[in-house]
């Protein structure tokens, strides 16, 4: 059966509801005027069609600042929503910081996950004026759920995930399991054909690090498509060519 | 039936993931109730890793692990620090490529080595992860062994999945190999 929107196929008929519910809820707790948190990671890509399979979602929320984040915790919140968190409390290393929860509307369960992370916060919302809500309104099981939320672009998500760290040891291991490397590849794969797609990239890339570094990174990723079990994206030559350039 | 799965080691040991295949199996693919965790308390700086699975026929209260029927341990540290949350009757399996000093309590322990027959027999080390969820889908039958073998599927990249299967069915012989 086709599902309106098509990405809600991908998940699994359970946690449907669940997820509408969750992803309705930050979207009444979002507030567009004053942006203090964007939805980041997997789930926008999924919103964005590039994902198309079927795995156990999350939604990663990453806020501006501790203050944003407090805030957003003592928010009133709806009635019947219970939230767990799995970790002790806010945890706090070098350059993150990332409180795990789990929400449930009735007995079913969605983790929803927090993040401070200064830099990448700065690096989704440079251009903050310009970014515009998902809005959809989405029925499941005749319920029907509002969503408009300030989501990374999918775009920008590529680039933040080439230059991870994590990444990077990702693919000096070869780890073929490794969730970054599956959505770069989802989105160039799609992307491949679009100059605007590229162009996005080489032109923000500079935002996270030295864009002569990303281009190398990139490269790194895609050159490494077979040894990972990814076919071969074939990329237009003035691309390859640009990628290439010292 | 309520099942407490608990995966403990150091980052970079694919534990979360095998988390997140182990809940999808049963939630996706066998249609139980699942929850899955990654938790990270202060001790969890210096690159320990634990995620958790709750596996369930009814609806899930609560989706915090409290009484463990499963304690993965794929280090020493671990091992020591999480055998007491087992219940009763629970099973410790050890990394024995890792873990020598095995603690004593009213628990099963099934010791095996498993990032050694992962490197040994499958030819990656890194699909050690893979092997250990093919040895507890056999020791626990909380999930099937079709469940888990799609969710792996709908996780790994095409080019990979024989070699990923091939760990999963490695390490569930091993495990069908200890308990005839």
């Amino acid at each position: 059966m086709l599902l309106n929107p098509h990405w809600l196929a991908y998940i699994d008929t359970r946690r449907r509801t669940t997820a509408l519910a969750v992803l309705q809820t930050l979207s009444q707790l979002q507030d567009k005027k004053s942006i203090s948190f964007i939805v980041i990671g997997a789930i926008s890509l999924l919103m964005k069609n590039y994902l198309r399979y079927m795995v156990y979602w999350d939604v990663d929320v990453l806020f501006k600042n501790k203050k944003a984040f407090e805030t957003f915790i003592n928010l009133p919140k709806p009635k019947h929503l219970r939230i767990v968190d799995y970790d002790d409390s806010l945890t706090i290393s070098e350059n993150i910081a990332s409180l795990h929860t789990a929400w449930s509307f009735d007995r079913i369960w969605f983790n929803v996950d927090y993040i401070l992370r200064k830099e990448i916060y700065e690096f989704y919302t440079h251009n903050a004026p310009r970014l515009q809500p998902h809005t959809e309104r989405v029925t499941s099981n005749d319920h029907s759920f509002d969503i408009s939320l300030l989501m990374a672009h999918p775009w920008d998500i590529v680039i933040e995930k080439v230059v991870s760290p994590r990444t990077e040891k990702d693919i000096e291991r070869t780890v073929d399991t490794s969730i970054d490397i599956r959505h770069i590849f989802a989105v160039c794969e799609i992307e491949k054909e679009n100059r605007a797609f590229w162009h996005h990239l080489f032109e923000n890339a500079h935002h996270l690090c030295d864009e002569s570094e990303f281009r190398k990174k990139l490269l790194r990723i895609l050159s490494s498509a077979v040894e990972l079990g990814y076919p071969v994206i074939e990329i237009p030559s003035d691309v390859m060519t640009q990628l290439k350039k010292p | 039936m309520r099942y407490e799965v608990r995966l403990s080691g150091s980052g970079g040991q694919g534990l979360i993931l095998a988390g997140k295949i182990l809940a999808e199996a049963a939630a996706i693919y066998d249609g139980k109730n699942a929850t899955q965790s990654q938790s990270y308390g202060p001790e969890a700086r210096g690159g320990s890793s634990r995620s958790e699975v709750i596996i369930s026929d009814e609806e899930i209260d609560y989706p915090k692990a409290s009484r463990i029927d499963l304690l993965l341990c794929f280090t020493q540290e671990a091992c020591d620090k999480y055998h007491t949350d087992l219940k009763e009757s629970g099973i410790l399996l050890i990394d024995s490529s890792y873990v020598a000093n095995i603690p004593h309590g009213n628990f099963k322990v099934c010791s095996i080595a498993i990032t050694e027959i992962a490197e040994k027999e499958v030819g990656k080390l890194l699909v050690a992860n893979i092997v250990a969820l093919g040895i507890i889908t056999r020791l626990t039958g909380v999930v099937t062994k079709e469940a888990v073998e799609s969710a792996i599927l709908s996780r790994v990249p095409k080019g990979t999945e024989e070699l990923n299967l091939k760990a999963f069915n490695t390490g569930f012989q091993k495990a069908q190999q200890l308990t005839e």
